[in-house]
């Protein structure tokens, strides 16, 4: 009768072995003085570790539980599976949404209830973002995607389109147009907003967004399009294989070009150097889409092993929620709140914010199912291939669905 | 004179003694420290594997029959733990279809699918959560409904209203007529019992705890011992297990998201020999592997060599700076001194086209990343040789030079039939273990060339190795095949080992030669 009725022996199931422990601890006397009766551990990158443990603070002395902040550097998201096949992981990792598949399918993670008020406080496509199969794994606190940077004194006026962008980098007589990360094995995340400008996509999304990994979009007339157009811009010069994560920001920093297509993360260099710039949306191609980027949206999952799990479900479905937590994490890492409240209060006077806001509106998540694996190469190489002239675009396009489709099984 | 012997033996010095004596009870020590977590865990193999550890060592330094074995015992553990344990380990994998979407066990997987069966009630209460103890100890939910604020109490039997239950400002219950309400720190130590309660409201729904807060859902999934399959009963999906996949299917074939750890057999072995992306390619792959790692000792050890003579001659003046600079490369970590110069040979702002006023695509053309990882390899790996060169030529014996030389015999001569094949017996196990670390060289190629260039549609790049092959095949961008990758590395050490053996082989037919 007991297991009978619920999930819930499901879900705390995992919770039994350890808290068989648990109970030997307190009974052997692990009163030793302390205020706290558990401990609440979680994993974050070291951006995040040092705001969550000062944030974590008012939970501790509301519920009396002691929070351990641990930091892990690079390679937080392998060390958590790791961890947690072993039964020593965290009671929560804080990670970006696109790994919610993996865990999910790995049964690392247990599923959050939100109530519907909570849902509709958090950024919609936030909540999408950590769906997997139907259930939410995650609850978002920040937002980010690309944006276009201008150095304001270099060009003045905000392009509205991609033509425009590259005629006023060129009127710019710097010595690049614009510079956007490609690399010599290209790169699918900074070209995704050209390439759905152009009508290309991934993966067929039925409209509630489920993607459909049979439907493989990278050859369909839109991803030709790009493709060809990769192809364009490559033989002008405009965009370049040798642009890559170590010439991107400091050739915007330097005056050598006056756009740059980054997100967030480059702005501390771009203050650094004190340069007049705003943020924009990456302008579409004339006539086209808009080029709307991917989203990556960070959160906090439960691990499904968790030896706390009442307080680490506590912390995650209402403490992480508080307007308060959001805005700081925002501040400290210079990302848009995933709570609507919150962001709308960041990004008031700040103009970064609104920009890089303005940019995501038309973001889509960075789709989070495991076929996604098989896209980023094919189709950074794809990418690389027709910049460089050495494959045609079309024949780039369709060389890459089809080793995505190989991939996939499709 | 058995006596005698065995009283030097014995007789070390005091501090031989307390050193011992301090070692051996830091090992006990640490046997104990590592033993606890083991108990606690009932690992009860693991805790038989360090008593025989822990008795094997005590044994050893505390016998005096046997000199040699205090030699040998450390190495050999050490040799176990590091080396023959991680092939092992290694192996058996590679029988399993550990990767993602395979990680857990099968109790795991039937665990996490049910959990994601259960769903909010739609149109069902939220509550603020207590817990407390009735009179008779029975575990009960203390519960505020978040909508209206009527407290209500939920046991294994359901839920009762419950009335003049005092609550704080977040909604909680803090004391209701009947019950113990536990505090905090008591929800945190109990939580065990917690989790063991399931509180019915319907047929198919209940509350479900989430942190201090609970709702009522529906679990819509079920596992079925008599057919080992899940079903859902709201969607009408049944998932069959297959225990050789490690799956649950649907009829059609469609896989449940978490599936489990099995044994496969020789499965990933045959995908290795039969898949077309591994097995095409191979051949090409293994030749350039070849080349890498041979020419990577050629050209380090010959560079590493010349400098080492140079630096040798005992008219060389200021010789302590040079073999400071010498080692520089040596020094600094390799992980560091790649990533630059990957970058100085980026095609249109590297300091190697502008330096030499070239234009090559470094990463674009297969010859000229070949050239780049091996000149850039080199630069890694020639202090080595010069290293251990100059420990070599100093280690010579100066008399058959001599006689050599008054044999008549020029420079050229003396070195090439002298000094090179004297330096050569001692060297040569090192060459070959240059080699064979240069043939699984995985970070010269992933953070240099990163395998490039690729022919359109390839998976196999110009400048990849075995190694950084498999690891691409088998990790791809972010997804993990762990028995597959295992597989592949099992057959990589096959190579190795195979190539290592015949040549040191060969090497003990030179050493009878000189």
């Amino acid at each position: 009768m007991r297991r009978r009725t619920l999930g819930i022996t499901a879900v705390s199931a995992a919770a039994l072995g350890a808290a068989a422990a648990c109970g030997d601890d307190s009974d052997s006397g692990s009163d030793t003085g302390t205020e706290f009766s558990g401990e609440l551990v979680i994993w974050a990158d070291e951006t995040r570790t040092p705001v969550l443990k000062e944030f974590v603070k008012d939970f501790e002395s509301t519920v009396g539980v002691k929070v351990t902040v641990e930091e892990h550097v690079e390679t937080l998201r392998q060390d958590f599976l790791t961890a947690a096949e072993q039964g020593q992981g965290p009671d929560i990792v804080v990670g970006a949404h696109d790994w919610a598949g993996q865990y999910a399918a790995a049964g690392a993670v247990a599923p959050i209830t939100l109530t519907a008020d909570q849902q509709s406080a958090l950024n919609e496509t936030a909540v999408k973002a950590f769906t997997v199969d139907g259930n939410l794994y995650g609850v978002a606190y920040a937002l980010e995607n690309l944006g276009l940077i201008r150095n304001t004194a270099l060009a003045p006026e905000a392009p509205a389109t991609f033509e425009e962008l590259v005629a006023a980098g060129q009127a710019a007589g710097t010595d690049e147009v614009l510079t956007m990360e490609v690399g010599v094995d290209g790169n699918a995340y900074s070209a995704y907003p050209l390439f759905a400008s152009m009508g290309g996509y991934l993966f067929k999304d039925d409209g509630a967004g489920n993607l459909d990994p049979s439907d493989v979009g990278v050859d369909s007339p839109g991803g030709v399009a790009a493709f060809e157009k990769f192809a364009e811009l490559g033989a002008s010069g405009v965009l370049k294989t040798t642009f890559d994560a170590s010439n991107v920001i400091p050739f915007f920093v330097d005056g050598k070009t006056a756009f740059m297509i980054s997100g967030p993360w480059a702005l501390t260099d771009v203050q650094g150097a004190g340069l007049e710039y705003e943020v924009t949306a990456i302008p579409g191609f004339e006539g086209q889409g808009p080029a709307s980027p991917f989203l990556g949206v960070q959160g906090f999952y439960v691990a499904s092993g968790a030896k706390n799990a009442v307080f680490a479900q506590e912390f995650v479905t209402n403490y992480v929620l508080t307007e308060d937590l959001q805005l700081k994490l925002a501040e400290a890492g210079g990302r848009l709140p995933a709570l609507t409240a919150a962001a709308e209060t960041y990004a008031e006077g700040n103009a970064d914010a609104q920009g890089f806001a303005a940019a995501g509106e038309n973001a889509v998540p960075m789709p989070n199912i495991p076929a996604m694996d098989s896209v980023w190469e094919p189709f950074g190489r794809a990418e690389a291939d027709a910049i460089d002239g050495t494959t045609p675009g079309a024949d780039a396009a369709a060389t890459a669905a089809q080793t995505i489709r190989d991939a996939v099984g499709a | 004179m058995l006596d005698q012997r065995a009283q030097t033996a014995g007789s070390t010095t005091a501090a031989g003694q307390i050193t011992k004596i301090a070692v051996l009870a830091a090992v006990a020590a640490l046997a104990v420290w590592a033993a606890l977590p083991l108990i606690g865990a009932r690992a009860w193999w693991g805790l038989a594997v360090e008593a025989a550890v822990v008795a094997i060592v005590f044994y050893t330094y505390l016998q005096r029959r046997s000199i040699p074995l205090k030699y040998l015992v450390p190495g050999t553990l050490l040799l176990i733990a590091f080396q023959i344990a991680p092939v092992v380990m290694t192996a058996g994998t590679s029988f399993s279809n550990y990767g993602d979407g395979h990680r857990t066990d099968k109790d795991g997987a039937i665990e996490a699918i049910i959990a994601a069966g259960v769903q909010q009630t739609s149109g069902g209460a939220n509550y603020r959560l207590a817990v407390g103890e009735s009179a008779s100890g029975e575990l009960t939910l203390l519960l505020t409904d978040t909508a209206d604020g009527s407290t209500w109490a939920g046991t294994e039997e359901g839920l009762t209203e419950l009335d003049g239950a005092t609550v704080d400002a977040s909604g909680a219950i803090t004391a209701a007529p009947g019950y113990t309400v536990w505090d905090l720190a008591e929800l945190n130590e109990r939580q065990a019992e917690l989790a063991e309660l399931a509180v019915p409201t319907g047929p198919e729904t209940g509350i479900k705890v989430q942190g201090l807060s609970a709702f009522e859902g529906t679990s819509t999934r079920s596992y079925d011992e008599g057919c080992d399959c899940i079903t859902d009963s709201e969607t009408g999906t049944v998932w069959y297990a297959d225990n050789e996949e490690g799956s649950f299917l649907t009829e059609d074939g469609q896989a449940a998201l978490v599936g489990w750890r099995v044994n496969i057999g020789f499965d990933n072995y045959l995908s290795v020999i039969t898949d077309p992306d591994i097995r095409g390619p191979f051949l090409g792959v293994f030749a350039w592997n070849v080349m890498f790692a041979a020419g990577s000792v050629l050209f380090t050890f010959v560079i590493g060599l010349g400098t080492a003579m140079a630096l040798n001659k005992p008219s060389m003046r200021g010789t302590k700076v040079y073999r400071t600079l010498m080692i520089l490369p040596y020094a600094m970590p390799s992980f560091a001194m790649l990533l630059v110069w990957a970058q100085m040979f980026n095609r249109d702002y590297g300091l190697v086209n502008e330096l030499f006023g070239l234009s090559v695509n470094w990463y674009g053309e297969t010859w000229a990343a070949r050239a780049m990882v091996l000149i850039a390899n080199t630069w890694l790996g020639w202090p080595y040789m010069f290293l251990i060169s100059l420990g070599a030529l100093q280690a010579l014996p100066t008399d058959s030079l001599e006689a050599a030389k008054i044999d008549g015999a020029t420079g050229v001569t003396a070195f090439r039939k002298i000094t090179l094949p004297l330096l050569l017996i001692a060297l040569t196990p090192l060459l070959i273990s240059s080699f064979a670390f240069n043939f699984n060289n995985f970070n010269a190629i992933q953070l240099l060339s990163g395998g490039n260039p690729f022919p359109a549609g390839e998976s196999v790049g110009g400048t990849d190795l075995l190694i950084t092959y498999a690891f691409r095949q088998a990790f791809g961008a972010t997804t993990a095949d762990y028995g597959f990758a295992s597989a592949v590395s099992v057959f990589i050490f096959l190579i190795v080992a195979t190539i290592s053996a015949v040549m040191f082989r060969t090497t003990r037919s030179q050493e009878d030669v000189y």
